[in-house]
């Protein structure tokens, strides 16, 4: 039997809500949530979701996000073909206005744009590296 | 030195917001055909945007949030999604222009046609984006901006019936050579560039790369009080000279050089220079305010990293969606399209999107769990904000019936 857990208004408290990673870093949103119905009957949230297309699934959007779930899978998948649009309850240290994960964002789905548009973009453009001064 | 200093951020947004491209003309056009029959509009604008973004400014320094931001935790996705389409639309259209009305500007100065002039100005605004640190270039353009304050010395100058100004602001008619539905029409547009959505995106994501913290609440009423109110004066001044040079002369505006007539004719040469100045910097300004909150809205809304303090390859797809919207609104000016025609129709649709900016940041300003319970909004602060909220719908209701009826103010 599980134990009993925080009690939240998950549309309110967690769903859409910024990610932030172990370092701060904003890695995307609380796009979905996957959630468990234990044999008591609560319903407790397993998971958070990120990435592309979940929120497009998540708005009804089925086919656009399905598509768009299969294709960034395709390109990146994580270690041992795990999913990583998913991130374990367990991970998520602190919800508060922003919901602090104990992952790095490189680690997500959600990130891959980011580091292709750094990569293919931004670093060929002078002066990328530096912050203003 | 510094505490002044550090208003520029209000200033910034306020002349981004207030005297851009289309509201340099919005107001001369409005001196000239209604008087100061429309001067009681701006004050208005001024109250309602000093007080949200006091609002969202209080709200940023207190969780490091910028309210755009919160829209989509708050209010939901789907909420969020519209208001990111039609934000996005409508800085993407004002941006036009103002690339445009910078060209424009350096084209008064130089006479070279202002479409050769427009991709130096795109890279301009860009290279500022890219490169020059926030805090610098809140103060540079804020400053600059305010070169337009000549517009104030030359109403001044024309030794006007203070008695008649007065009275013309405090009793609002419609003039005969107009009618209800252009004198409506254009109070809404001129309230609409008053409370111009992207002036609160700006400010407060500004205020979180400003790093504003609970200790700067009195920097952020500082800025508000100071800023947004200067604004509302460089209006008031450009559609009081315009009133005095333009009207008994029966000129319309149409384009950016007849709105420094007035300041010519009052102040000659030195006053031509420092007008045309101050237009380079608030064009420019708003140029800088409407690319870079391009990249907020759409950064914020999918939670990427955003903000130009830190290195852009830090930020990348943030910095990625500028670019590329600076590239596109200058392929877009550089098919001669009428910068002017295209603010006009920004204003008016950023008009009809009042709502959903504002309805959000009054939300989020009383909840305790972003402000704490110290900071929530008191109660003659909501009442007022409710109102201009109504008063918001209402003008987000009417412009686009306006707008069909008066054929865009004709």
């Amino acid at each position: 039997m599980m134990p009993r857990g925080r009690v939240l208004y998950a549309c309110l408290d967690l769903l859409d809500r910024q990610l932030l990673d172990r370092n701060g870093t904003p890695c995307g949103n609380v796009d979905d949530l996957e959630l468990d119905i234990a044999d008591d009957g609560n319903v407790y949230v397993a998971a958070l979701l990120t990435g592309p297309g979940m929120l497009a699934y998540r708005l009804k959007r089925r086919r656009l996000g399905g598509w768009l779930q299969r294709t960034s899978h395709a390109l990146h998948p994580g270690p041992n073909g795990s999913d990583r649009t998913r991130v374990a309850i367990g991970f998520a240290y602190e919800i508060g206005p922003a919901v602090r994960i104990a992952v790095d964002a490189e680690e997500l789905a959600s990130h891959d744009l980011e580091g292709w548009t750094r990569e293919h973009v931004i670093d060929n453009i002078p002066g990328a590296r530096s912050a203003p001064e | 030195m510094k505490k002044v200093l550090g208003v520029a951020l209000g200033v910034l947004s306020a002349i981004g917001g207030f005297v851009d491209m289309g509201d340099l003309v919005a107001n001369a056009e409005s001196g000239a055909r209604f008087d100061m029959n429309l001067a009681w509009v701006v004050v208005v604008g001024v109250v309602g945007i000093v007080i949200y973004a006091e609002m969202s400014g209080r709200v940023a320094a207190l969780c490091q949030r910028p309210t755009f931001d919160l829209v989509r935790e708050r209010l939901g996705a789907r909420f969020g999604a519209a208001n990111l389409i039609a934000s996005f639309f409508i800085n993407l259209m004002t941006l036009t222009a103002e690339i445009a009305g910078v060209a424009l500007a350096i084209s008064l100065a130089t006479s070279v046609n202002y479409l050769f002039l427009i991709p130096i100005a795109a890279v301009l605004v860009w290279w500022v984006c890219w490169r020059m640190p926030f805090g610098m270039m809140e103060k540079i353009f804020g400053l600059l901006g305010l070169f337009l304050l000549v517009f104030a010395i030359a109403v001044w100058k024309l030794g006007p019936d203070w008695n008649e100004l007065l009275s013309g602001s405090t009793h609002p008619s419609v003039p005969e050579s107009e009618n209800v539905f252009t004198y409506a029409y254009f109070g809404i547009a001129l309230f609409g560039a008053a409370m111009t959505p992207y002036e609160v995106f700006f400010f407060s994501s500004g205020a979180v790369e400003d790093k504003w913290t609970s200790h700067d609440l009195g920097e952020n009423m500082a800025n508000v009080l100071i800023g947004f109110p200067l604004g509302g004066l460089l209006s008031l001044a450009i559609m009081a000279s315009s009133h005095l040079v333009l009207a008994p002369r029966d000129i319309s505006v149409d384009q950016l050089s007849q709105v420094t007539l007035p300041v010519i004719s009052a102040t000659g040469r030195l006053g031509l220079a420092a007008v045309l100045i101050g237009i380079f910097a608030a064009t420019f300004g708003a140029a800088l305010e409407t690319a870079l909150s391009a990249g907020y809205v759409m950064a914020q809304y999918f939670g990427w990293p955003w903000g130009k303090y830190q290195a852009p390859r830090d930020a990348a797809r943030f910095h990625l969606v500028i670019l590329v919207s600076i590239v596109v609104c200058t392929v877009v000016g550089l098919t001669a399209i009428d910068p002017i025609k295209v603010t006009e129709f920004s204003i008016v649709l950023s008009a009809a999107a009042l709502p959903l900016t504002y309805f959000p940041i009054l939300l989020i300003a009383n909840d305790e769990r972003y402000v704490g319970p110290d900071h929530v909004n008191g109660k003659l602060t909501n009442a007022i904000a409710t109102v201009y909220l109504v008063l918001l719908v209402i003008v987000s209701l009417s412009v686009i019936p306006l707008m069909i009826i008066t054929k865009a103010g004709a």
